[in-house]
C-alpha cells in the first residue's frame, strides 16, 4: 500500500508540471497586463515595474526563472497587492477555504448518503420520489443560482443568518455558504448512492445473508453498505473538484476571504503569480485527495487492493 | 412415523411484472423427513429454484407466495422476518448456485462463516472462531487456520463451494437446501462436491436442486422432477431412473451422457478426406504462453512466469473435430486464444494452412480471421447487449464483404438463422431477449457466416441446461457435415467431448497428457488423469455403492506459478512413484495407437 501511494506521488510531480506549464503560458496569452488598472501610471514607471517583477525578460526566461524558484519553495511576489508574496496569500486564505470546502464535502457525504440509503430502502414511496426530484434539482441548478436564493431568503427575507463575512468561521456565518456548496454534492452522492444501494440489495450474496438469519439491520449494515459505498468513493474526486471550483464562486458572493475569492481578484488584476501559485496548490489537493479517496475504495474492495 | 421435518403443501409463486403475472410455482407438494435426502430436479424455468426461495423467506419484493409450509409443524411461509430468522440460517440453511457471487466479496471467510452462528447462539468470537475451524475441518479445506483470513476471491472455485457448505453447517441445521450446488464447478471438483454431500447424509436432511439428473443419481433417495411450476413426477430414484412415466423426466435421462462406448456419438456423414494430400490445416508446434505474474518472497514482491501453456504440439486436418479437454485452469482457454492470436504466444510456431500466423502483421492476421470461427463460452456476454441479432450475425460480411449489397446480406442472415434453428423474427431482438441455448445459436451463426474453415468452440456448452447442451452439440455437428468445417473443440467435459470428437487431447497444466482416438481414450484410457477425468461424469445408472468406487481426485489444479518437480500431476495421482518427482515423463506413443506422457501408462 505503501510503494502504492509513492508511486502515485511521483506520477503526480510530472501532471503537476505539466499544470504549471501550461497555466504559465495560458494566463501570459490572455490579454491585458498586471499593472494595466493602475490610473495614470507614467509609461517610465510601467517598464520600472516590469523590471522589478522581471516581466521585461524573453516569456521562455520568465517561466525558467519562475521554475528555479519554485523549486526552492519560492512562489514569488504577489503582482497586484505590493509587498505581499503569493506564499502569504496562499498562508492567509487556504484555512478559510480548507475549512468551507471540508465541511461542505462532509455535509454532502454525509447528506447525500443518507437520502440515498433512506430513498433506495423505501424504493418507489412518496420519500423516494422527494428525494430524488430535489436531488434532481440540486444537479441541475447551479451554485451561482441557488447561493443568492440561499442569501435572499435565509438572509434578507427572514433574517435569520447573515449574507456576508467570514468572521472567523463563526457558525452563523458559514452556514448559507456550506448549504450552497453542498447541495450539488447532496444531490450527486443521493443519486449515486441510492443506485449502487439497489444494485449492491439485489446482490447474491445478499439473499445469501439473508439465509443465514440475520436482522435485515444487520444484512444492510454488513453486507449492502460497503459495496453501496465504492462508487461514492469514486465519485468523490470529481466531487472534491466541484467544491473547489464551487468555492471560487461562493468565495465570492459571500465576501469569504478564502483563496477562491483571490483567484477571482487574481484573474481580474492579471497577478500571475498569484494565479500560479493558486492554481499548483488546487492541483495539488485535487491529486492528494483523489488518492485518498483510490485508498479508501482499496481498503472497500479487497478485489482491487494493488499488489 | 414422526412427523416431517418440514412439509411443503400446494405451494404457489406468483410474480407481477408491469406486462404481466408469471405464475411460477403452481401447487407443489412434498415433504421433508429427519434422514432424507431428496433431489428437485428440472430445467431452468421450472419453478424449482422459486420453491426453494418461498422455503426460505427470499423471494424477490414483486413476488408472493401462498400455500403452507411447516417447519416442525409451525407455520412459515410468509412468517414476519423476526420468526423467519429464528429459523433460517439455524435449523435450515442454504448452499446457493454460483460461490463466488453468493460469498460477500469484501468480507473475510472467518467473517462471513461466524456470523450466522453468533446471532443464532450469541457465541463469543473465540468460540465461534473455534467452531468455524472445526467445520472448514469438516468439509476438508487444507490449512483452515490461514482461510478463515483471506477473501473469497482468494480462493478456487471447490475451495470456495467448500466454505459455502462449511458456512450452511455452522448452527448444525436440521434441513440443508443446496440449489445447483455444482453446477459452476468443474466435473472431478463436482464429483468431490458431491461424495462429500453423500457422506453428510447421516448428519442433516437435504434437498438438492437441479437441471442435471446425474447429480442426485447416488446421492438423493427421492426425486421430484418439476415442469412449468409443477411436480411431474416423484419416486424413489432406483424407479425414477429404471422407470420414468412422465415425458419430461425421459427428457432429462435422455439428456444425460451415457455409460459405453459409442452411446452419444455422432458420425459423420462422410469420413473426412484426410487432408486431401495438401497438409494439416492447422498445425501447433511447441506453443508456449507465459504471463508474468507477481509472487510474494517476504517483503518483496518478483515477476515470474506463469506457464499458462508450456509447450504444446497438435495437428487438425480439413474438417476432422479435435477436443481438447482439462480443469479450470490447465490452460486450454489460453491455447485457443494463442492460436487465434487474441493473445500473443511466448515461443513455438501456428501454421495456418503451412503460413506462419506468428509471423503475419496485424492487418494480414485480420485478413485470416475470415477463415477462423469462434464460439464463446458464456453466451450472453459475448453479444453486444446493444446490438440486434440480425446486426450481431451481419457484423463480419460487413467487415469481409463490404460490397454485398443490403439485400444480400439480409438473405444472408435469414439463410444463418435458419440453419442454427432460429425464426426470422429473431433478428430484429436484442440478445437479452433469448435464453442461453438461443444466445450461443446466435453465436454460432456469427461464426459460421463467412464459411470459416475451422471453428474453435471454447467451452461452447458448458454454461447451458443439459438438454440444451445436446442440442446445441447436434446442431454444432450439423453445420460440420454441411459446411466440412475443421472443429476445435474445448471443454472440461469429456462427456460432451466424446460427442463430436475424432480425436481428443487431454491437457493438464499446461502440457498435454494424452492424445488419442475418441474411441480408444474412452475405452481405453492410458494416463491416470485421463482415467479420473472419465470417471468423473456422473453415471446416472450407478447407485450409491458403485459411486463410492469412482476414482475422485484429491484437490486441485497445483499452481501453475509452482508446479511439482517431475510429473506435475504425480500429486493428486494414485499411482505415483518416487520415480514420478525426479523425472518428467515424455510424451510417447503406445500400442494402442495413443500417446501419452506417464511412466506406467
Amino acid at each position: 500500500m505503501l510503494s502504492y501511494a509513492l508511486k502515485r506521488l511521483l506520477v503526480a510531480v510530472p501532471t503537476l508540471f505539466v499544470i504549471i506549464t501550461l497555466s504559465f503560458f495560458l494566463i501570459r496569452i490572455a490579454p491585458g497586463g498586471p499593472f494595466d488598472l493602475i490610473p495614470n501610471l507614467d509609461p517610465a514607471v510601467a517598464e520600472n515595474l516590469r523590471k522589478a517583477y522581471d516581466l521585461d525578460k524573453p516569456l521562455a526566461e520568465q517561466y525558467g526563472n519562475y521554475l528555479r524558484r519554485l523549486a526552492s519553495g519560492d512562489l514569488g511576489p504577489s503582482l497586484a497587492y505590493r509587498d505581499r508574496t503569493v506564499a502569504e496569500l496562499i498562508a492567509e486564505g487556504l484555512p478559510v477555504s480548507a475549512q468551507l470546502g471540508l465541511t461542505a464535502l462532509c455535509v454532502g457525504l454525509f447528506g447525500g448518503m443518507l437520502c440515498g440509503i433512506v430513498a433506495a430502502l423505501r424504493k418507489n414511496s412518496a420519500v423516494d420520489f422527494t428525494v430524488m426530484a430535489v436531488a434532481m434539482t440540486g444537479v441541475a441548478v447551479p451554485t451561482f443560482v441557488t447561493a443568492p436564493l440561499l442569501t435572499l431568503f435565509f438572509g434578507l427575507r427572514l433574517g435569520w443568518l447573515p449574507i456576508s463575512g467570514w468572521n472567523n468561521g463563526q457558525f452563523a456565518h458559514i452556514v448559507l455558504p456550506v448549504t450552497a456548496l453542498a447541495l450539488p454534492a447532496i444531490a450527486g452522492i443521493a443519486r449515486i448512492t441510492r443506485g449502487s444501494m439497489l444494485e449492491s440489495l439485489n446482490a447474491d450474496y445478499v439473499r445469501a445473508a439473508r439465509a443465514k438469519g440475520l436482522p435485515e439491520w444487520k444484512v444492510i449494515a454488513r453486507h449492502v453498505l460497503r459495496p453501496a459505498c465504492m462508487p461514492v468513493v469514486s465519485y468523490l474526486g470529481p466531487a472534491i473538484a466541484g467544491a473547489m471550483t464551487g468555492s471560487v464562486v461562493i468565495e465570492t458572493i459571500f465576501g469569504l476571504p478564502g483563496i477562491g475569492r483571490a483567484f477571482v481578484e487574481g484573474a481580474l488584476n492579471r497577478d500571475y503569480s498569484l494565479i500560479l501559485g493558486i492554481v499548483i496548490v488546487y492541483a495539488a489537493l485535487v491529486i492528494l485527495l483523489n488518492l485518498l479517496a483510490d485508498i479508501i475504495y482499496g481498503y472497500l474492495d479487497p478485489r482491487v487492493r494493488p499488489g | 412415523m414422526s412427523a416431517p421435518l418440514l412439509a411443503c403443501e400446494n405451494l404457489h409463486v406468483r410474480f407481477t411484472t408491469r406486462a404481466s403475472e408469471v405464475h411460477a410455482v403452481r401447487g407443489v407438494d412434498f415433504e421433508a423427513r429427519a434422514g432424507d435426502c431428496i433431489g428437485i430436479v428440472g430445467e431452468s424455468g421450472s419453478g424449482k429454484t422459486q420453491t426453494a426461495m418461498a422455503l426460505m423467506g427470499l423471494l424477490a419484493d414483486n413476488a408472493a407466495a401462498s400455500g403452507s409450509v411447516r417447519f416442525r409443524e409451525e407455520e412459515i411461509l410468509n412468517a414476519p422476518a423476526r420468526r423467519l430468522n429464528r429459523i433460517r440460517g439455524r435449523r435450515i440453511s442454504m448452499v446457493f448456485q454460483d460461490p463466488m457471487a453468493s460469498l460477500t466479496p469484501f468480507l473475510r471467510i472467518g467473517e462471513q462463516l461466524c456470523e450466522a452462528l453468533r446471532q443464532h447462539s450469541g457465541m463469543s468470537r473465540e468460540k465461534a472462531k473455534a467452531r468455524a475451524l472445526e467445520v472448514l475441518g469438516i468439509v476438508q479445506i487444507s490449512d483452515p487456520r490461514r482461510r478463515l483470513r483471506m477473501y473469497p476471491h482468494q480462493l478456487s472455485g471447490g475451495q470456495r463451494q467448500r466454505v459455502m457448505i462449511a458456512q450452511a453447517l455452522m448452527c448444525e441445521p436440521d434441513l440443508l437446501i443446496a440449489d445447483e450446488p455444482t453446477t459452476a464447478l468443474d466435473l472431478t471438483i463436482q464429483a468431490q462436491i458431491l461424495a462429500f454431500f453423500r457422506s453428510l447424509k447421516k448428519r442433516v436432511a437435504i434437498v438438492v436442486i437441479t437441471h442435471d439428473l446425474g447429480v442426485v443419481a447416488g446421492l438423493c433417495d427421492k426425486v421430484l422432477v418439476m415442469q412449468n411450476g409443477r411436480i411431474v413426477e416423484r419416486g424413489a430414484i432406483e424407479r425414477i431412473f429404471r422407470a420414468p412415466r412422465h415425458p419430461r423426466t425421459r427428457a432429462l435421462l435422455a439428456a444425460l451422457p451415457r455409460p459405453g462406448r459409442n452411446a452419444d456419438k455422432l458420425t459423420p456423414d462422410s469420413a473426412p478426406e484426410a487432408g486431401a494430400g495438401s497438409g494439416p490445416l492447422l498445425r501447433v508446434d511447441d506453443l508456449k504462453v507465459h504471463f508474468a505474474a507477481r509472487a510474494r518472497n517476504g517483503l518483496r514482491s518478483r515477476t515470474v512466469p506463469l506457464k499458462a501453456v508450456d509447450g504444446v504440439s497438435f495437428q487438425i486436418a480439413e474438417g476432422e473435430t479435435v477436443g481438447i479437454v482439462g480443469e479450470s485452469g490447465c490452460g486450454k482457454s489460453t491455447l485457443a486464444r494463442a492460436v487465434l492470436r487474441l493473445i500473443g504466444a511466448t515461443g513455438g510456431r501456428i501454421a495456418w494452412q503451412g503460413e506462419e500466423l506468428s509471423r503475419l502483421s496485424r492487418k494480414a492476421m485480420n485478413e485470416r480471421r475470415k477463415d477462423l470461427g469462434v464460439v464463446f463460452q458464456d453466451p450472453l456476454s459475448s453479444l453486444n447487449p446493444r446490438m440486434t441479432i440480425g446486426s450481431i450475425i451481419a457484423e463480419p460480411l460487413r467487415r469481409f464483404h463490404p460490397e454485398m449489397s443490403r439485400e444480400d446480406r439480409d438473405a444472408a442472415v435469414l439463410n444463418a438463422l435458419r440453419e442454427v434453428g432460429l425464426e426470422r423474427e429473431h433478428r430484429n431482438r436484442y440478445p437479452h431477449e433469448f435464453s442461453g441455448g438461443q444466445c450461443q445459436r446466435v453465436s454460432i451463426a456469427r461464426a459460421m457466416i463467412l464459411k470459416p474453415r475451422l471453428l474453435i468452440c471454447d467451452e461452447p456448452v458448458s454454461s447451458l441446461d443439459l438438454s440444451t447442451r445436446k442440442q446445441t452439440i447436434r446442431l454444432l455437428h450439423e453445420l460440420q457435415n454441411r459446411h466440412k468445417v475443421a472443429i476445435l473443440f474445448i471443454s472440461h467435459d469429456l462427456s460432451v467431448v466424446r460427442m463430436v470428437c475424432d480425436r481428443v487431447l487431454v491437457m493438464h497444466l499446461g502440457r498435454f497428457v494424452e492424445m488419442a482416438e475418441g474411441n480408444t481414450l474412452f475405452d481405453a484410457p492410458s494416463h491416470p488423469y485421463t482415467q479420473a477425468l472419465i470417471s468423473a461424469i456422473p453415471a446416472p445408472g450407478l447407485m450409491a455403492q458403485q459411486q463410492a468406487q469412482r476414482i475422485i481426485l484429491a484437490g486441485e489444479l497445483p499452481s501453475p506459478i509452482n508446479p511439482p518437480s517431475g510429473c506435475a500431476f504425480r500429486t493428486r495421482c494414485p499411482i505415483a512413484t518416487s520415480l514420478c518427482g525426479e523425472q518428467a515423463p515424455a510424451f510417447r506413443m503406445l500400442e494402442n495407437g495413443a500417446q501419452a506422457a506417464c511412466h506406467y501408462a
